[in-house]
């Protein structure tokens, strides 16, 4: 195994409204799970994520901060230092992803030009409020966007992967072994989520809406 | 010094230390009391924030407690609208100026934590927008004598941190008071609309061409200085300048875009900015290329009032030749890249795409203009961008390709418009464009060449099939406007490829299956040229009526265009090509038009040689021969009337290999929660595929069926080995509960249902000399599952197996086996689960549709017992939504069944000695369901169960005899009326609904029925009883007779309806 000191090890800011599921992705990594650093109760919980990729082992602390406005420590304060982000919205509320703007700015003005996810989580549950096509916002400021469904580890490293191939600057980076993952809670619909692709691929097609314009 | 500062500073340190102590939760519970209390404290994180140190330069406290500090000065100066106390805002305004001037102008500018250097600008933004319009008008001058250059330096230049301070200033106003997708993520709020209205229109009064000015006279001066250095040497030093410089042109360029939008147009496009901007489109930096982009394509999405003045725009802008030129550079560069991909390059490429794009759709709404002149030099305009519009649609990044789509589509309505409104023949110059746009979607339709699809992921694929979709509607719209251009390019590439291929010619995987591919869908795009069925393939001389096809020789006549491509395609042989995507895209294509194989005949056995070997059903790729399983059954099914008795023999000895049953278990990801046994039957694996294959076998033994005995030992071969099985596995899984056994049990089951559903239902009525197929086998199929089930009936999946399996024995067998469906019921009930009752009263139904009277006696039995036990289900309230759901279904599945009964006669179950005693709940069953409001759909299928009841029972025997039940008017007047009439009047039934209004429908059909059925009686009921009852005038219920007796169904729902959203309230 590699000397823990030499692992290439990134700070990655995890970010998103309450209950869009922040915590239960990031637990879905054993080891990383087992190895996290408690924090705090309210704050911030920082998790040592490691892949092992074909160049070798990495690692992403990721800093799961807390999403309600009441249980937000230094909030932004967190950020500071960050290389990476999330962003974590819920696909089946409205109002987590109308809220993506604000946490992908505050996360842009602290960590200025790092490369960001944005999460679409519980795509498992059949109600979808925010149907795949509706998601434009990474296009508009040209960030990459995936589907994920924590419960049932649908997607789990492609976050994770695309952050790791920005950051090592390399787009032949892969994953040499799946990380352990806790079990599925729930069973994914391969239909449905094969429909979710291609509903994504449609949607990456069709011109984003003009924004108003304030005229004169 | 105030010891709270030090106390503050303490509560921070603590809480950001990632080795938390003790006193953590205590320090995050002290500063959310100083954040909460801003209106307090804010004086205290002022001086926390700028509160120089000893040595002059630097701050006195640490980062984190200044960034701390600016967010509870945030906190203070956010979301509200009133002004500052003028001590305050003295204070405030001061400090924040002191600071400017010690930190960026002498200063280092926060080198070492540049994070303040942001969240600074935002602060100052907020403090800005609190104070702009009246406390401090002159905000923007007062900053701009900050930024000039230093008269006592030497460089002229400007100071690059008060430069950068004030482009992300700007930015972050622009993000407060004109970001709509920002303004769109806030909650609304009257006042903050108000003054950001204020802010806006005080600046372009009083500022905006200032602002202006100093933003692109400081990009100016880095400019200059950027081709200074850059051809200078590069000294580290001179490195990290140059650095700084594209640092400043970067963010004075996303400023620039983000006002361009809410000032004034002539500031921003001018003599001087064009130029500018097309200088910087083209920089060697690539984040100045991006930014510059989107500020091009704000200025050029611009909302003007005047078409006019918008054509003026893009013309002085002359972007269409500035991206000519760049699109043809950058292709050029993409070659020379080769295989040595570089995304920030293709991503550069990609934004001026849509760039492209943006200038497209403009003029495409300005060439639909009502002027004339406007509408003639718009479209010219736009011809003019179409060939650099193909251009980047030929790209390889299908992420570049894509960004063009939105302006050709609107290209391409535009035309196929003008082809609806006008008779001329297309312009030279339209055709000569549709014909290059061709060429450009046939060649993106290809795969890409060194990726071989099966290691692709899901995402890849899924990706390339939707961009093919696409690109087809484009040749559908294309198709419109000139169909024979269309439909000969696509034959012309298809037919070459496969004669090239057929003649020896080496081509390519990918070639290979673009051709295919396009005979797939030659049948969508041609489909309004070519005919149906046959037709669609040979040139038939007129309609040949159904009698005459079969003696018709389709041979003779010329094939169509697809009918020509589809002989070629299998007579290359290009099934033979030795890749799994052509191989299975010709599978597919062929099982696509099977009515082709009717009018070629000699095509049907290279097709099924293919079919069978190991291109088709014995491939070694395991997801091939499941893919084919399914196609094979397919064509099998629509050609079987081609296939001589000889080729169907020798076809099941070639797939009876494949007839073994392999049970798969899967591996568990969490064993203690899930069970083996319900995984594996849920996840059956290839067996999933494997049973259409028994289907296939069952079609082709079924075509024998002129010779009685031939077709029973052919059954019997099929049959035998796998009920051989059954009793090894019984005894393994009755010993030793071996799951392997038990799957394997589960799945014979289903292939032996599976075999009986490949042959023909047996008719209702037996026509003369209708020759029956082999019943003793099935009988003894029935009887092997029967006893498995016997043995086995504690097993769900075994139970829902037997039911799969005989719901299919039943159609070719008919009532032959109806006496083994007592002991089936048995065994299937006794272990039941809830959540089975629906699947087993739909499998009733069915039986019941089946065998009609055969079902009597099972039914007799049967049907007080399970109205009971519905009955009582319903009654109890649902613990959650996966009970809910149960209901739901037993409720359907039932009502279903009632509706089966009448529908087979069999009414007479309800009467019958056994089950009369228990007539009477079930029509309070009905009667409580059709009031059920929060189930419009049960609320309906019980009216339509009762209206038929009304049907058999209370019409009046002709004869004088007594109707079938006596006294069930009594039960319609006194209950079943009443309780619809409240239903309606209830507030809850919203008239609004569509489905509940349907009920409405369901209640007035009703009516009728009853009044058909009774006549004069109910009518009478109606006008002199229950109306009157119901406080309606004499009049009007006069005429609700009238129309109850005379109007047509659809009228008097119509009417009555009506009535009940008056009664609503609605109109």
């Amino acid at each position: 195994m590699s000397d823990p000191k030499n692992i290439p090890t990134f700070k990655l800011v995890l970010v998103g409204d309450g209950g869009t599921g922040k915590t239960t992705f990031v637990k879905r990594h054993l080891t990383g799970e087992f190895e996290k650093k408690y924090i705090a109760t309210l704050g911030v919980e920082v998790h040592p994520l490691t892949f092992t990729t074909n160049f070798g082992t990495i690692c992403f602390n990721v800093w799961d901060t807390a999403g309600q406005e009441k249980f937000g420590g230094l909030r932004d304060g967190y950020y500071i230092q960050g290389q990476c982000g999330i962003i974590m919205f819920d696909v089946t509320s409205r109002i987590t992803y109308k809220n993506v703007p604000n946490w992908h700015r505050d996360l842009e003005r602290v960590c200025e030009s790092i490369p960001i996810v944005l999460c679409g989580n519980k795509v498992d549950v059949k109600e979808r409020k925010v149907k795949t096509g509706a998601v434009t916002f990474h296009r508009k400021k040209n960030i990459q966007y995936f589907e994920i469904s924590a419960k049932s580890n649908y997607n789990f490293e492609k976050p994770f992967l695309w952050l790791a191939r920005k950051l090592v600057g390399n787009p032949t980076l892969e994953f040499a072994a799946a990380p352990a993952l806790a079990p599925a809670e729930v069973e994914i619909d391969p239909a449905l989520m094969r429909v979710y692709q291609q509903e994504l691929a449609a949607a990456e097609a069709v011109p984003l809406p003009d924004d108003e314009d304030e005229g004169l | 010094m105030d010891p709270e500062l030090d106390q503050i500073t303490q509560a921070i340190l603590i809480a950001s230390d990632p080795s938390q102590t003790s006193l953590h939760a205590q320090a995050l519970e002290y500063l959310s009391s100083i954040q909460q209390n801003a209106q307090m404290t804010w004086r205290w994180a002022l001086a926390l924030f700028v509160e120089p140190g000893a040595e002059g330069n630097e701050r006195k406290y640490p980062p984190q407690v200044r960034f701390f500090a600016l967010r509870v000065l945030e906190d203070f100066l956010d979301n509200r609208f009133d002004s500052l106390g003028s001590e305050t805002f003295k204070i405030i305004q001061e400090s924040l100026v002191k600071y400017i001037q010690s930190e960026y102008i002498y200063g280092p500018a926060e080198v070492s934590s540049p994070f303040l250097r942001n969240k600074f600008s935002h602060t100052l933004s907020l403090f800005f927008l609190r104070t702009y319009v009246e406390q401090w008008p002159t905000f923007f001058t007062d900053f701009f004598t900050l930024i000039s250059p230093l008269e006592s330096s030497s460089s002229s230049s400007f100071n690059p941190h008060v430069s950068l301070l004030l482009f992300h200033l700007i930015l972050e106003i622009s993000g407060e008071v004109a970001d709509q997708m920002l303004k769109a993520a806030r909650i609304h709020n009257p006042a903050r609309h108000t003054r950001d209205g204020r802010v806006r229109d005080a600046v372009r009064e009083r500022d905006a061409a200032g602002i202006n000015e100093a933003v692109l006279t400081i990009i100016a001066a880095n400019v200059e200085k950027l081709s200074k250095l850059r051809s200078a040497s590069g000294s580290a030093e001179s490195r990290k300048e140059l650095e700084q410089a594209e640092e400043v042109v970067d963010w004075g360029i996303r400023t620039f875009g983000s006002y361009v939008g809410w000032v004034d147009i002539n500031l921003t496009v001018t003599p001087t900015t064009v130029p500018l901007l097309f200088t910087l489109i083209s920089d060697a930096a690539l984040p100045i290329r991006l930014a510059t982009c989107v500020a091009v394509s704000r200025i050029v999405s611009k909302g003007l009032k005047e078409p006019g003045d918008k054509l003026q725009l893009i013309k002085v802008l002359a972007l269409a030749d500035v991206l000519a030129t760049l699109e043809e550079r950058t292709r050029k560069e993409q070659i020379v890249r080769g295989e040595d991909t570089d995304e920030g390059e293709e991503s550069y490429r990609e934004a001026l795409g849509k760039l492209l794009n943006v200038l497209g759709l403009e003029l495409c709404k300005l060439s639909e203009d009502t002027k004339d002149d406007v509408r003639t030099e718009a479209t010219r305009l736009t011809d003019q961008t179409l060939p650099v519009m193909l251009r980047f649609l030929a790209d390889t990044y299908d992420d570049t390709s894509s960004t063009v789509f939105p302006f050709l589509s609107t290209v391409l309505l535009a035309h196929k418009k003008t082809r609806k409104t006008s008779a001329e023949p297309i312009s030279d110059a339209t055709r000569a464009f549709l014909t290059s746009l061709l060429e450009v979607l046939l060649e993106k339709l290809r795969w890409d060449g060194d990726e071989d699809p099966a290691d692709l992921d899901e995402d890849d694929k899924a990706a390339f099939e939707v961009l093919r979709k696409d690109l087809r509607t484009f040749m559908d719209s294309v198709l419109v406007i000139d169909p024979s251009l269309v439909t000969g390019a696509v034959q012309t590439l298809a037919m070459n490829t496969l004669n090239a291929y057929q003649n020896g010619v080496a081509v390519k995987w990918n070639d290979a299956e673009l051709a295919v591919y396009l005979v797939y869908i030659f049948g969508e795009i041609n489909k309004s040229g070519g005919g149906k069925g046959r037709a669609a393939f040979c040139e038939t001389p007129a309609v040949i009526d159904k009698e005459k096809r079969k003696l018709t020789d389709y041979s003779e006549f010329a094939l169509t265009v697809h009918g020509q491509m589809l002989y070629t395609l299998v007579q290359s042989r290009i099934s033979a090509y030795p890749h799994h995507t052509v191989t299975l895209q010709f599978f597919e294509t062929t099982t696509r038009y099977t009515d082709f194989f009717k009018v070629r005949k000699e095509c049907i056995m290279p097709t099924l040689h293919a079919m069978i070997d190991q291109r088709g059903l014995h491939n070694q790729d395991s997801s091939v021969r499941a893919r084919m399983f399914y196609l094979f059954h397919r064509f099998i099914k629509e050609v079987r009337n081609e296939i001589s008795l000889d080729l169907s023999a020798s076809l099941l000895d070639s797939i009876r290999d494949l007839l073994s049953i392999q049970a798969d278990l899967p591996e568990l990801d969490s064993p203690e929660t899930q069970d083996l046994l319900t995984e594996a039957i849920k996840n059956p694996g290839i067996f999933d595929s494997q049973i259409y294959l028994f289907e296939t076998a069952g079609i082709l033994n079924s075509l024998f069926f002129k010779d009685p005995t031939q077709s029973e030992t052919l059954l019997r071969s099929i049959v035998e080995s796998l009920m051989g099985e059954l009793p090894g596995h019984l005894q393994a899984a009755k010993v030793s509960n071996d799951v392997t056994a038990i799957v394997k049990i589960h799945h014979i089951i289903m292939a032996l249902g599976n075999v009986a559903k490949g042959f023909p239902e047996l008719p209702s009525t037996l026509p003369e000399g209708y020759i029956l197929p082999p019943l003793e086998v099935f009988r003894e199929i029935g009887q092997a599952i029967l006893v498995c089930l016997e043995q086995l009936n504690v097993v769900k999946g075994v139970r829902d197996a037997t039911r799969f399996a005989f719901a299919r024995i039943v159609a070719p067998t008919g009532s032959s086996i109806t006496y083994l469906i007592p002991p089936l019921m048995v065994n299937l009930l006794v272990h039941s689960e809830p959540s089975e009752l629906a699947d087993f009263m739909n499998f009733i139904g069915l039986l019941v549709h089946r065998l009609k009277d055969a079902m009597f006696q099972v039914l007799d039995e049967l049907i007080t017992p399970l109205t009971t036990h519905v009955s009582q289900l319903l009654a109890q309230p649902a613990s959650g939504t996966d009970d809910a759901l149960t209901h739901g279904d037993s409720k359907k599945g039932y009502l279903n069944l009632l509706s089966s009964i009448m529908t087979a006669k069999l009414q007479g179950v309800f009467l019958s000695e056994r089950n009369k005693g228990q007539l009477e709940g079930l029509l309070e069953m009905m009667e409580r369901l059709v009031i059920d409001l929060t189930d419009p759909a049960g609320q309906r299928s019980a009216l339509q169960f009762l209206a038929r009841c009304v049907n058999v029972w209370a019409v009046p025997s002709p004869d004088g005899a007594p109707q079938a039940l006596p006294g069930f008017e009594r039960f319609i007047y006194e209950r079943l009326i009443p309780a619809t009439f409240r239903v309606l009047s209830l507030p809850e039934f919203n008239t609004k609904d569509g489905q509940v209004m349907m009920v409405s429908y369901e209640i007035a059909s009703f009516y009728q029925t009853v009044a058909k059925a009774r006549g004069q009686e109910t009518l009478d009921f109606f006008v002199s009883a229950f109306l009157p009852s119901q406080g309606w005038p004499q009049e009007m219920a006069l005429d609700f007779v009238t129309k109850l007796r005379d109007l047509d169904n659809k009228t008097f729902k119509k009417y009555f309806t009506d009535i009940v959203r008056a009664a609503h309230g609605g109109s």
